[in-house]
């Protein structure tokens, strides 16, 4: 690595760290200003031209979101748990249908499963859009529309073709070797699935749930069609519509971001290594 | 891959073919049930809920169908165009393609730069950079949206509008979001803010799986490191670059939640997903909404061959 950087000039310690302060203030920059006036009193919010350090911390905001007698306490609560319920729901679904189907497609040869792991890659390429009537018709027919368990398997059929594909990767980089000597053993095919296998293959398992979490966890389109009452809708849906109710109370608004914001930012800062490898494998299908 | 079907296919529907030595076809007749047990739970969700609609969006985009008027009836190509005549639609495929040259400019430009100050970076702080580089990507694009409307706020007390004031750019407060080209070129921004993430990643594994010998091959034949990135750097990350672009244009063709957040449903700045959102979902005019989503997907399968092309002709020497 130090080798070849000799080509560079004297310039290049200082382009190093102006690049840097730009990746970190464009990288942060809306999340920080998010956090600023989310802790900020309504005044300070208020003030212009805007201040860019915070001019008091407060819990105001979060007390009109979510304290006693607050108007919006119901609708978000009940929006958080079914952000929560949904992907969830959808993480544990897509790891549970696309784990035997990645390890079918990485190690057992059978009849049409080239042609079936074709169609599922080409499925990869399905946008959001081309399915949304169809599968609008399909849940008002079968009464699934506004129900969590109808989200999930929408959610779920748009998280799975990208789940397979993350885990079929990863294990066919494992070796056989271990599988043939708990066959050996006379383990069957679900003992080798669940207890060589599958602490083998942890590390992509992860990839795909954080993957599939994230993704479901900030889904908009699938949910304002399929989950818009307030029984079932999400924060992604919900949050949107303060930006009318209340559209000067920024406050309220940064405040109910920062909670949606919340469980995406701890899973990359704790598991970023694994968010990476399913990153790349996703981008690279 | 075409003969690799052909010959698995009439294995899979033929009747099994007399094996002079029984144990193995019955072995193989045994593969064959738990490979498609296995796969079975997958393929049955993804045939329902992704094949079956794909199909019915494609075959109702050839019917007159409105949710007033459920008799759907062919109609042939009536939804085409009546909706690539609309003033609606047009609007829609000039600003998916405003979006498109924004998106694709900014996270070529910022993934390529970023993924190269990471390149020189080691160890814990790579690790850190990474991070904070991430962050974006996982947060929700409505969210993202209401992040950055704050930014953008039209008053003095918009983070923008007070940075760029106080240093003299502008003279008086902008209201960002409702100029029409600069609209739409700050709306791109904020959705390559979301999008550069993934740019970097792949660029950066691009960069590190070239092999260090060939740098230090032109260094001592006496390239310097302009020479170096144009001959060696560029060329070798063409297939990374490939999906950079792709994935640019998908997300500028598919475009909603930020839209939907920053600015609504204004005819001026939705894309072509947007389009298809307001002829089914607002005007239940489902044959038009059907239109839309294929020529959308038509469009971005379009763009998707180009690139690859370019890709693999430019490989062959």
């Amino acid at each position: 690595m130090a080798t070849h950087r000799t080509g560079y000039g004297p310039l290049w310690g200082t382009v190093r760290i102006v690049v840097g302060i730009l990746v970190v203030v464009w990288s942060l920059a809306p999340i920080y200003w998010g956090a600023v006036i989310a802790f900020a009193s309504v005044a300070d919010i208020r003030r212009s031209p805007a201040a860019l350090l915070p001019q008091s911390i407060e819990l105001g905001n979060f007390g009109r979101l979510l304290g006693p007698g607050s108007a919006t306490q119901g609708v978000f609560l009940s929006a958080l748990g079914s952000s929560v319920i949904q992907a969830l729901g959808t993480t544990v679904l897509t790891l549970a249908v696309a784990l035997p189907a990645a390890y079918a497609f990485a190690r057992l040869r059978f009849a049409g499963s080239r042609l079936l792991l074709t169609v599922i890659t080409i499925t990869l390429a399905v946008p959001v859009y081309l399915v949304l009537i169809p599968l609008f018709q399909l849940a008002t027919a079968t009464g699934q529309i506004n129900t969590q368990q109808g989200v999930i398997l929408v959610l779920t059929s748009a998280a799975l073709p990208l789940a397979i594909w993350i885990l079929r990767s990863h294990i066919v980089t494992l070796p056989e070797d271990l599988e043939a000597a708990a066959r050996l053993d006379g383990a069957g095919t679900f003992r080798v699935l669940g207890s060589i296998i599958g602490p083998l293959v942890a590390p992509g398992l992860v990839a795909a749930a954080v993957v599939t979490f994230l993704a479901s966890w900030g889904a908009f389109l699938i949910p304002l069609v399929y989950a818009n009452s307030s029984g079932t809708e999400p924060l992604t849906v919900l949050i949107p519509t303060f930006a009318n109710k209340f559209s000067s109370d920024y406050g309220l608004q940064s405040a109910a971001g920062l909670v949606a914001v919340l469980p995406p930012v701890l899973l990359v800062v704790l598991l970023q290594k694994y968010l990476l490898s399913g990153l790349l494998k996703g981008a690279t299908k | 891959m075409r003969a690799d079907r052909a010959a698995l296919l009439p294995a899979a529907r033929g009747p099994a073919r007399p094996s002079p030595r029984p144990g193995r076809s019955a072995a193989r007749r045994r593969a064959n049930r738990l490979g498609l047990a296995l796969v079975a739970p997958a393929f049955a969700v993804i045939a329902v809920l992704v094949l079956y609609p794909t199909i019915s969006s494609v075959v109702g985009s050839f019917q007159r169908y409105e949710l007033t008027d459920p008799n759907r009836a062919f109609s042939g190509l009536r939804n085409y165009t009546a909706v690539l005549s609309d003033d609606t639609f047009q609007q829609a495929l000039l600003n998916t393609g405003g979006y498109f040259v924004v998106i694709t400019l900014a996270v070529l430009l910022m993934g390529l730069g970023t993924a190269l100050w990471l390149q020189s970076l080691k160890g814990a702080w790579r690790a850190i950079a990474l991070t904070v580089i991430v962050l974006p990507w996982s947060i929700p694009g409505t969210v993202a949206g209401v992040l950055w409307s704050f930014i953008l706020n039209p008053t003095g007390s918009g983070l923008l509008n007070s940075v760029l004031k106080s240093v003299g750019l502008i003279g008086s407060y902008q209201a960002w979001l409702n100029k029409p080209i600069a609209g739409i070129v700050v709306i791109g921004l904020t959705v390559a803010w979301s999008a550069v993430p993934l740019g970097v990643v792949v660029l950066l594994a691009g960069l590190e799986g070239i092999p260090r010998e060939i740098y230090e091959q032109s260094l001592v034949d006496g390239a310097d490191r302009l020479r170096q990135f144009g001959s060696i750097t560029l060329p070798l990350l063409r297939p990374a670059l490939a999906i950079v672009l792709l994935n640019g244009a998908v997300l500028a063709i598919g475009l909603f939640d930020q839209v939907y957040v920053l600015v609504g449903l204004d005819p001026d700045k939705i894309t072509i997903a947007g389009s298809m959102y307001l002829y089914a979902f607002r005007d239940f005019n489902f044959g038009f909404g059907f239109a839309a989503s294929v020529v959308a997907t038509a469009i971005t399968a379009a763009i998707s061959l180009v690139y690859l092309r370019l890709v693999y002709r430019e490989e062959e020497y």
